[in-house]
């Protein structure tokens, strides 16, 4: 197995809740095999999931007795983030492998992505919104969902002026000084990202660390 | 209806010795050069896939036959009308169609259609490349009253001196209104409105007063250029085609009215949608706020840097009443791209090479922005030329404002002594009256240029760095001998972009340079020949800690007042708007025109049209010519 780019990934910020997460630990299930670390990104992992159903609409005539998906991971104390080349993969995994046999199950982390968006919205810094989708909640049926896309959305009077409207629950973001989105990332944890080269899973590792220290990593808005 | 990518040269020539007119087509200028005579002149014809003139071997028809020179028009209601049984070249002239035919019920049915459709034509009857018969389409009715307002300009009296500007005006503005009244007559209103504005200028000249009638003769001159060279440009070429020379040589021929239609209904667009605006009537009654505050007390993080004061503001019919000047437009190798208070001008490489970045008309905007920017520096910056205007800037630094506009001049002058103290590394903050009027002539120049750069990128490039970058440091490779500016203009990019970055804080000035640099890096990569680059990024590399962080911070207030005074979202969004788009074409922002190919679809926006087909592909005349001519004929009219 290897980790071949380009490739669009998605997955997961999981957390395990009594200790670190280890190699041994994402490999309890037997068909998760840990191949190699993945050279040009610090801190990342490339695993093969070996799955005896077809997950991502392989043709009939390529049926085979299992399908090989890479996993890639990166994992920091109980957090994983948990990739790969298609969400039905992870999904899949997580519901039918992981949550089978691992023991006590990994939760999602959820992320304040309204908050986030807001924060940068009012106070700029280097990366900025290129993507928002958020939910309407003052029109009824009328306007249910709007969407924004641009380089740098919090930047337009349009969208500050008019936000205490939106629950903001999908955000994409990128370096304000150079290149296109790096990652989307929603409330409930899930991340997709395009990755042209290993490089970018270190884009995406300096971007989760900049929500984690905003606060809005594992943030849970508990009104009690 | 797809254009081929090479070009013939269509020559007309006149032997003296048989007295006769020949007409050929060569597939090189090379092969053109052999054959000229004294009377020879010369035009480039593009040839169209499905008319059979693709290949630039393809020459006039043999025998008896026809050539009908018809336009304005757009190509793709021709091409409805008929099946490709004649051969068709696209040129560049007012006659934007040359058909060649050798049917006679051919001829008849086009000249029908031509005359049932009011589009002016004009056929030659040829054997082989001898012209026998010209024939002109019937000429159009000349207005009763065409000439009135020219006669009544002809009849003011001046002095000696202004006296033959106005002959020379009005001897011009008639020819041009008589010819635009043959071959476009949409431009009359504009010339008209032209005649308002000089009877005004001469209505100003108070007699006996030297100083006024000096005035009013150094406009005159500015204006009688203008109006030559936009009339014998656009309408050389017209009927009669064998009498009507261009000067611009490559295009004796047929002209270039297709082009200078271009240029025109670029500028018209402008006018109508951001001139009508009227910003610098606007900033006169802006009240950013109810209360009058202090704006050196607010960080940039303030809302109130944001807001669309200009967008709130509105005018009386008072405010508007006067006209807006309507430019002369033309394409000038000396002048390039060039604005006055009563000129236009884009250089002569752009009719064939607009399609590239580097010659694009949209550098256009940054001449036009320095009239709106003079507009409003006129109402925020104090006149140095009159002493009361001086007593009242020292007036506003010492003492409360009583409205905002007091308050943005004051801010201003705050800011320009901050630069002047940042360039002599000398901290004064006590002037004496002529050190303020010192200062103040001094960087006034400096002051208008950055604003115009802010105010070009915010409206006119949507704030989009990389395109601005890209457009100004490529049309500023064609100067020759502009090493020692290259860090003037360095810091002209850097203010335009910072103006996307106030709300940044302390990383503002850090962003804006990285972006810079990057874009540096992408331009030398892809055009690594492009002179001034290199230095351009050695000196924001070495001197970004020592040199020009300072100065671009004693800058920020400057792009503070463009940012939150001059420009609106309202206005930007009403420049940019387009209706006929397509949801699928992502790369093109829903425009769904292919370069080269010609359709009757029609598109509201010239502008945002030219920003999204100008490219980084070389230069190509025919890509030109379809830009041209898509601007020219499918902007913004009813089918």
């Amino acid at each position: 197995m290897k980790f071949v780019t380009p490739a669009n990934l998605s997955g997961y910020i999981l957390e395990y809740p009594t200790e670190p997460v280890t190699i041994e630990l994402i490999t309890t299930p037997e068909q998760i095999t840990f191949i190699q670390k993945i050279t040009k990104a610090k801190n990342w992992e490339l695993y093969n999931f070996k799955s005896s159903q077809p997950l991502l609409g392989e043709e009939e005539q390529d049926l085979k007795e299992s399908y090989d998906y890479p996993i890639i991971c990166r994992r920091s104390g109980q957090r994983l983030l948990i990739l790969s080349i298609g969400k039905n993969v992870i999904d899949f995994l997580l519901a039918n492998v992981f949550a089978r046999f691992i023991k006590p199950k990994f939760s999602h982390v959820p992320v304040a992505i309204h908050d986030l968006v807001t924060h940068i919205a009012q106070k700029p810094q280097r990366y900025v919104l290129s993507f928002v989708h958020a939910r309407v909640s003052g029109y009824g049926a009328a306007v249910r969902a709007v969407s924004f896309y641009g380089e740098d959305v919090g930047e337009a009077d349009l969208f500050r002026k008019n936000l205490y409207l939106f629950n903001c629950f999908i955000c994409g973001l990128r370096n304000v000084a150079s290149g296109g989105e790096i990652l989307r990332i929603s409330s409930e944890g899930f991340v997709y990202f395009n990755c042209p080269s290993e490089l970018r899973l270190g884009d995406v590792q300096l971007i989760l660390n900049f929500i984690k220290e905003l606060g809005f990593l594992g943030y849970v808005n508990n009104p009690l | 209806m797809e254009l081929a990518k090479h070009y013939n040269h269509l020559t007309l020539s006149y032997d003296l010795t048989s007295n006769q007119h020949i007409i050929k087509i060569h597939p090189t200028l090379h092969d053109a050069l052999t054959s000229w005579g004294p009377c020879t002149r010369i035009s480039p014809i593009f040839g169209l896939k499905k008319f059979g003139t693709q290949s630039t071997d393809t020459g006039l028809l043999p025998g008896n036959h026809y050539l009908i020179f018809m336009g304005p028009i757009m190509p793709a209601v021709f091409d409805n009308a008929f099946e490709p049984s004649f051969r068709l070249w696209l040129t560049l002239g007012l006659f934007n169609i040359m058909i060649d035919v050798d049917s006679d019920d051919l001829k008849e049915k086009i000249s029908e259609w031509a005359l049932a459709n009011g589009v002016r034509h004009e056929i030659w009857k040829l054997n082989n490349e001898i012209i026998i018969e010209f024939h002109f389409s019937p000429p159009r009715e000349i207005p009763p009253n065409l000439t009135l307002d020219t006669v009544e300009i002809a009849q003011m009296h001046s002095s000696t001196e202004l006296e033959e500007l106005i002959r020379e005006y009005c001897t011009l503005m008639t020819s041009t209104k008589a010819r635009a009244n043959q071959a476009v007559p949409k431009l009359l209103s504009d010339l008209s409105l032209s005649n308002h504005f000089v009877r005004g200028i001469l209505s100003d000249v108070r007699e006996g007063d030297f100083s006024s009638d000096y005035d009013a003769q150094s406009l005159m001159t500015k204006i009688n250029a203008g109006v030559s060279r936009l009339s014998s440009q656009t309408f050389s070429g017209f009927s009669p085609i064998s009498k009507t020379e261009c000067h611009y040589w490559t295009h004796s021929l047929l002209g270039t009215g297709t082009a200078n239609l271009a240029l025109l209904e670029i500028l018209t667009f402008i006018r109508e949608k951001l001139g009508t605006f009227r910003i610098p009537q606007k900033l006169r009654k802006i009240e950013p706020d109810k209360r009058l505050f202090d704006l050196t007390s607010i960080n940039f993080a303030n809302e109130i840097w944001y807001e669309d004061h200009l967008g709130k503001v509105e005018l009386t019919k008072d405010d508007i009443a006067k006209d807006l000047f309507p430019l002369f437009t033309y394409y000038s190798g000396r002048d390039g791209f060039k604005s006055t208070p009563t000129t236009l001008s884009a250089p002569l490489a752009a009719v064939s090479a607009c399609n590239s970045r580097r010659w694009t008309l949209m550098t256009l905007t940054h001449e036009i922005s320095h009239i709106f920017v003079n507009g409003c520096l006129a109402t925020i910056y104090p006149d140095i030329n009159m002493q009361s205007e001086i007593i009242r800037a020292m007036d506003l630094i010492n003492n409360s404002p009583s409205n905002w506009v007091e308050e943005i001049t004051r801010y201003l002058i705050l800011n320009i002594i901050t630069m002047e103290n940042n360039y002599s590394a000398k901290y004064r903050d006590n002037f004496e009256m002529e050190d303020l009027q010192r200062i103040l002539d001094n960087w006034y120049h400096h002051i208008e240029e950055l604003m115009v750069h802010i105010f070009d990128f915010l409206y006119f490039y949507r704030g989009n760095y990389e395109n601005y970058i890209k457009s100004i440091w490529l049309s500023w490779s064609v100067i020759p001998n502009i090493s020692n500016r290259v860090p003037e203009y360095v810091e002209r990019s850097l203010c335009a972009i910072l103006a996307l970055h106030l709300r940044r804080g302390e990383l503002a000035e850090e962003i804006a340079a990285e972006q810079l640099k990057n874009t540096f890096i992408k331009l030398k990569e892809e055009e690594p020949h492009l002179p001034y680059i290199q230095s351009a990024l050695d000196y924001l590399e070495k001197q970004w800690e020592n040199v020009i962080k300072g100065r671009l911070l004693s800058r920020k207030g400057i792009v503070a007042i463009v940012r939150a005074f001059l420009f609106s979202e309202t206005a930007r969004a009403g420049l940019f708007e387009e209706h006929k788009l397509k949801g699928d074409k992502s790369q093109t922002e829903g425009y769904d025109k292919v370069i080269g190919r010609f359709d009757n679809r029609l598109i509201d926006n010239p502008l945002r049209f030219l920003d999204i087909y100008t490219s980084d592909r070389p230069a190509s005349p025919s890509d030109s010519l379809w830009l041209l001519s898509t601007i020219t004929f499918n902007a913004g009219k009813p089918e």
